[in-house]
């Protein structure tokens, strides 16, 4: 096997180690050091643009579809996340559901501003998804973890119905309010929604690109043999990746709740992890952008075919299946190689590269 | 409980008593005790089947034994898991060279050096992931685990995936060695290789003394570990069957009776 | 107590008992010869209620005509999709995992377009009451527990003696050495995978004309599925019986004695425990990996 200079001109630089600027050797895991602006950007044009098309003259519709597409996309973060340590989670929709009524009903029943039940919301999801990981990293395979996942989020949504208003939910959740200032008006909370969904991505991409990212890496490449061996505890990072992600999903469910001013169970069902799933295969697993072009490109598709009840499901199913065969690396792993950004895609995922 | 006579073992850095494995109704291993010191070179050799991987696993934490003690410069690291008694100083290279595939050589050692030094998850958060960021510090140490190993440092870039067999295998005593350990277990560091890189692999394990680390080494082939060792245990059917210098093992009935007994070649001088 | 309850839910727990066992049997089937969580399990459910629906309310057909054709249309139509599709990811889990997740979401997509998403009905097979001790008990349910045992017993037969069934089991237990004893592995997947999804319609056409079917009964009966087998143990046909005997028991006297949304927690929070405290169910193999 030939040591060769790894420059294979149809490869875009994703897998290649390259020397940085200054000659020294970097990483070839090698994502750009300054926050990725450009992928996040180019997600929100895209996103944007296909939210526009069919539907701009609907005042309110339009923003309607960016701020679900938005909690879509911050609970799809926390996905990315668990996937990262080598799990699918379906628990993202029991979180989401948890961190709704949490703050839907703190802000509804004591008044509390908005804002502050949020901050509880995505607190109580922490705490509560660190307990529960604590207890699923016991699980024994993928397949467990994700029908303990699927389990949980279950228990939570037939919990709320049984127990907790019933399956019409809770009306009336209030809008955020900040000293006088209402976001009521679908065009000020998509702003708001957009600001979240950039904290979250910033807070994603933080974690992963310090050495935090580069320990949950080691878990997910090597857990069984290498990751031991370096006196990594898989457990801890995995623990610590299904909290972070439990405490997304929180406030995915407060930032819709507070949309639509109402929360209900059926609305964090399985067609919801599903959905989840869905976006984040479509965007790239691998990616954080992922979640938030998959979010997008889903929200869009479900406007355009809302006419047709069933049509969606179908179009998901489709994506999906068309996704895993010619397009495992999701759109965001797509639009890396056309553009030759690779260098520019925030931890692109483990894969090899064939050579010659 | 009798046990075996064995030499004093003050001093050492690794002592383990009577370990035993049972895999339904199979006995892997029984009551294999032994020890090692600093500096000190120690095969563990014996037929296909003898327990040898069976019982470094049990030794290193990835399996557990249903009796006897392990003990690390004196404390006791019976019950804890691998991970852990990587921390506390013991560490192993496996038989396949497990290594992270798409990322360069430095960045495989970087990976291994990093639980060291940050830790605690906090500082882990708060540094840089990047080689090129943050740590120098940990960018020098790579670079000179991966010279102390005997890479040529031009490879420093490459991807691990890249390598030729034998330079993964030392890629992954770099890695074993990113702990500082006092006990280095390689696991057939030289199967698999040509004559050239066994060579290799020779001159390394002897740098490695200069470190002080006590190395214990499972391996078939018998003139390197004849060359290579202070003393041999030899193991057959999971028990002790002989130990002592390479003079000595070579020369033990025992041992010999082992290895001619089954359709195994006769360890060779 | 009444005696008359007691009955009743003791009936009612034996028919759901026996579809969850068949569907369930059907899933563990596809996930030992390939070694695949197969998410399309479920639509394979739908597609046989709905086949039912078709050629029986619609086009008038006798029931069993109507039976046979559903599955041998719906395990074919499996075949190919497994091999057009499924083998093209066989390798990698994970992505076999999510692409017949999306076959499963078209497939059901698919039968909520063309028939919208209320109830719909097959014309009952069976009619009229059965006394058993104080109690009426409706003769269609019993027939489809009787039903169920007679295809169970026949899978069994089929997998013990059958040459295709040996052959299942053979690759089931270990494909390379399977395939050195000249068995065609890929035409055994193909046969396992069509074949559960005939096993799953099969049991839907049992109950199509006791129950209502909506699109989405496939997503109830593929959780139902994960359930029996993740409690049962992977791999263990005994296994899958018993589980799925408790999950029917429980939820039906759960559901009787309080009602449904408790026995989904209850049923629910028993999975979790059974996974947490014995993660390879209750007969698993200690060697099964899922």
């Amino acid at each position: 096997m030939t040591s060769h200079v790894v420059d294979v001109p149809e490869e875009p630089s994703i897998a290649t180690p390259r020397e940085s600027r200054h000659g020294a050797p970097v990483s070839s895991g090698g994502p750009a050091r300054r926050f990725p602006v450009l992928p996040v950007i180019v997600a929100v044009l895209v996103g944007l643009v296909l939210l526009a098309i069919p539907e701009t003259a609907r005042a309110g519709y339009y923003q309607y579809s960016f701020i679900t597409a938005s909690a879509l996309a911050i609970a799809g973060l926390g996905f990315y996340l668990v996937y990262q340590v080598g799990g699918v989670t379906f628990a993202q929709a029991g979180f989401m559901a948890i961190g709704a009524y949490t703050s839907g009903l703190l802000s509804r029943e004591l008044g509390w501003n908005v804002f502050l039940t949020a901050l509880v919301a995505i607190a109580v999801t922490v705490v509560l998804g660190a307990v529960i990981g604590v207890l699923i990293t016991r699980a024994r395979s993928e397949f467990h973890f994700i029908l303990v996942t699927f389990a949980f989020s279950e228990v939570v949504r037939l919990s709320l119905t049984r127990w907790v208003y019933g399956a019409d939910g809770i009306p009336g959740v209030p809008s955020p309010e900040l000293l006088g200032y209402s976001f009521r008006d679908p065009t000020r909370y998509y702003w708001l929604a957009a600001v979240v969904l950039l904290l979250s991505a910033a807070l994603v991409w933080r974690l992963m690109h310090s050495g935090l990212g580069r320990m949950l890496l080691s878990v997910r490449e090597g857990e069984l043999h290498l990751a031991p061996s370096f006196g990594i505890r898989p457990e801890t990072y995995k623990v610590l990746a299904f909290a972070v992600a439990s405490g997304l999903a929180g406030l995915a469910g407060a930032v819709q709740a507070h949309f639509t001013n109402f929360a209900s169970p059926d609305q964090f069902g399985l067609q919801f992890s599903v959905l989840i799933l869905t976006a984040a295969v479509i965007g790239g697993v691998g990616y954080i952008a992922g979640p938030i072009v998959g979010a997008l490109v889903l929200i869009s598709l479900e406007r355009y075919l809302s006419a047709y009840p069933g049509t969606s499901i179908v179009a998901y199913g489709v994506v999906l299946v068309v996704v895993m065969l010619l397009l495992p690396e999701g759109l965001v792993g797509l639009f890396g190689r056309i553009a030759g950004l690779g260098r520019f895609l925030p931890n692109r995922p483990n894969k090899k590269v064939e050579r010659p | 409980m009798s046990r075996a006579p064995s030499p004093s073992t003050d001093g050492a850095v690794l002592e383990v008593e009577g370990l035993t494995k049972h895999f339904r109704g199979v006995t892997a291993v029984e009551k294999v005790s032994l020890y090692a010191a600093a500096g000190e070179i120690l095969g563990l050799i014996g037929p296909n089947g003898a327990g040898k991987t069976t019982l470094l696993n049990l030794i290193t934490g990835f399996q557990q034994q249903d009796a006897g003690r392990v003990r690390l410069k004196g404390e006791d690291v019976t019950k804890l898991r691998a991970h852990a008694i990587a921390r506390k100083g013991l560490t192993r290279t496996f038989q396949a060279p497990y290594t992270f595939e798409d990322e360069t050589v430095l960045e495989n050692v970087a990976r291994a050096l990093y639980p060291h030094a940050r830790p605690s998850v906090l500082s882990q958060l708060r540094s840089g992931r990047h080689l090129g960021k943050a740590s120098q510090d940990i960018r020098d140490r790579a670079e000179a685990l991966v010279a102390e190993v005997g890479l040529p440092p031009g490879l420093a870039t490459e991807r691990a995936s890249e390598l030729p067999y034998g330079h993964r295998k030392l890629l992954t005593v770099a890695m074993a060695l990113a702990a500082d350990p006092a006990v280095l277990c390689l696991d057939e560091p030289a199967a698999g290789l040509s004559a050239a890189e066994k060579e290799k692999v020779f001159a390394m394990v002897q740098s490695l003394r200069a470190r002080g680390v006590a190395i214990l080494i499972v391996e078939h082939d018998m003139s390197l570990i004849m060359r290579l060792c202070d003393r041999i245990v030899v193991l057959d059917h999971g028990s002790r069957i002989a130990e002592g210098t390479p003079e000595q093992v070579r020369n033990d009935p025992a041992v010999l009776a082992a290895y001619l007994g089954g359709s195994h070649g006769a360890p060779a001088a | 107590m009444d005696v008359n309850v007691v009955i009743q839910t003791v009936i009612s727990a034996l028919t759901s008992s026996a579809i969850y066992i068949l569907v369930a049997l059907g899933f563990t089937l596809v996930f030992g010869v390939m070694r695949i969580v197969n998410f399309a399990h479920g639509a394979a459910y739908t597609a046989g209620a709905y086949g039912m629906f078709i050629l029986g309310t619609k086009a008038g057909l006798p029931y069993v005509v109507s039976v046979i054709v559903t599955v041998v249309v719906v395990a074919l139509a499996a075949a190919l999709i497994e091999v057009a599709l499924v083998e093209r990811t066989a390798s990698d889990g994970l992505k076999t995992m999510i692409l017949t997740l999306g076959v499963g979401l078209m497939i059901t997509g698919a039968i909520e377009v063309a028939f919208g998403a209320s109830p719909v009905s097959v014309p009952p097979v069976v009619t009229g009451s059965l006394d058993i001790g104080p109690s009426v008990v409706p003769k269609d349910r019993v027939v489809v527990v009787i039903c169920a045992l007679v295809v169970l017993a026949l899978l069994w037969a089929f997998l013990k003696y059958g040459k295709w069934g040996q052959a299942l089991r053979a690759v089931s237990q270990d494909a390379d050495m399977a395939s050195a004893h000249g068995i065609r592995v890929k035409w055994v997947r193909a046969i396992g995978f069509g074949g559960a999804a005939g096993i799953a319609a099969l049991a839907a056409t049992l109950i199509a004309p006791v129950l209502f079917s909506t699109p989405y009964i496939g997503d109830d009966a593929l959780a139902k599925s994960f359930m029996v087998v993740i409690i049962g143990g992977v791999g263990s046909v005994p296994g899958v019986v018993l589980a799925g005997l408790l999950v029917g028991f429980v939820e039906s006297v759960t559901t009787v004695y309080w009602d449904s949304s408790i026995a989904g927690i209850v049923t629910f929070s028993v999975v979790i425990m059974v996974l947490l405290a014995a993660p390879n169910g209750l007969l698993g193999r200690s060697s099964a990996r899922v």
